[in-house]
């Protein structure tokens, strides 16, 4: 197999691309840039599944195709909702979000 | 925590393009490095021995959803950027984050198994026997997610 790892080395990788992903949602820059944070904790819990269905049962491989869907409807809905902010607001800040009523 | 150079390298790839996608200047730039992180993570399957999922995820992700981002900023682009320097309880919180990750990860003792492969024919036989009610309940959970995009966009403003 061309990578070698434990299970351990996984998990760090899991674990490192989480933070990342909770740095960018919750330093909120931009709307663009967390839902990039939001797909990042979405990618970590998948290596997780997938790590853990490697080495135990096929269930979790399964589950990871089913994620994998749900999140790019995800990011359709959230896209959807950031252009209809952008063009009934003429700009989009995440905090005011909350605004969207109409 | 062993792995060998192939692991790291693909390890500090994710994470590199990971921050870049977060803190480059251009929305552009930060597309791409996008794009670089879930190829990485493709290649995580790929060297897993799970080439079918590795492709769902080059397929979808690397291609649905980043097709829809960039479609997203050619349209609006990155029209409100918060003034950088007040991100120091983010990071405090995602580095406590990852220390907690790890110490439980290696308190569990979660020992090492040896990785299977998972042949294709097995996959579709375990995914047709045990999920395949799941995938028809899906299937509508997608038509109405899909439904109340359409909605949201094509809606227009009632008059008061």
């Amino acid at each position: 197999m061309l990578l070698e790892a434990d299970i351990h080395a996984y998990l760090f990788l899991s674990f490192s691309l989480f933070a990342v992903g909770v740095y960018g949602l919750l330093s909120r820059k931009s709307v663009i840039r967390m839902l990039f944070a939001v797909e990042m904790i979405i990618n970590a819990a998948n290596i997780n599944f997938v790590i853990f269905s490697a080495q135990r049962n096929v269930d979790g491989e399964i589950f990871t195709f089913f994620t994998i869907g749900l999140a790019a409807l995800e990011a359709a809905v959230g896209l959807a909702i950031v252009i209809v902010f952008y063009k009934r607001f003429g700009e989009v800040i995440p905090s005011k979000i909350k605004n969207l009523r109409w | 925590m062993a792995g060998n150079i192939y692991f790291w390298i693909i390890y500090a790839v994710v994470i590199a393009s990971a921050i870049i996608a977060l803190e480059a200047t251009s929305l552009l730039w930060a597309a791409v490095s996008f794009v670089v992180l879930l190829s990485e993570i493709a290649l995580v399957y790929f060297g897993l021995n799970m080439p079918i999922l590795g492709g769902i995820q080059l397929a979808i992700y690397a291609g649905g959803v980043t097709i829809l981002v960039l479609f997203a900023i050619m349209m609006i682009g990155e029209s409100y950027r918060k003034p950088p320097g007040k991100a120091v309880k983010a990071i405090v919180l995602s580095l406590i984050l990852l220390v907690v990750g790890v110490v439980i990860s290696f308190a569990s003792a979660i020992d090492t198994l040896p990785f299977k492969t998972y042949s294709t024919e097995y996959l579709g036989t375990v995914f047709v026997e045990r999920y395949s009610f799941f995938t028809i309940v899906l299937g509508f959970i997608v038509a109405a997610i899909l439904y109340m995009a359409n909605a949201i966009i094509t809606k227009k403003r009632e008059a008061k």
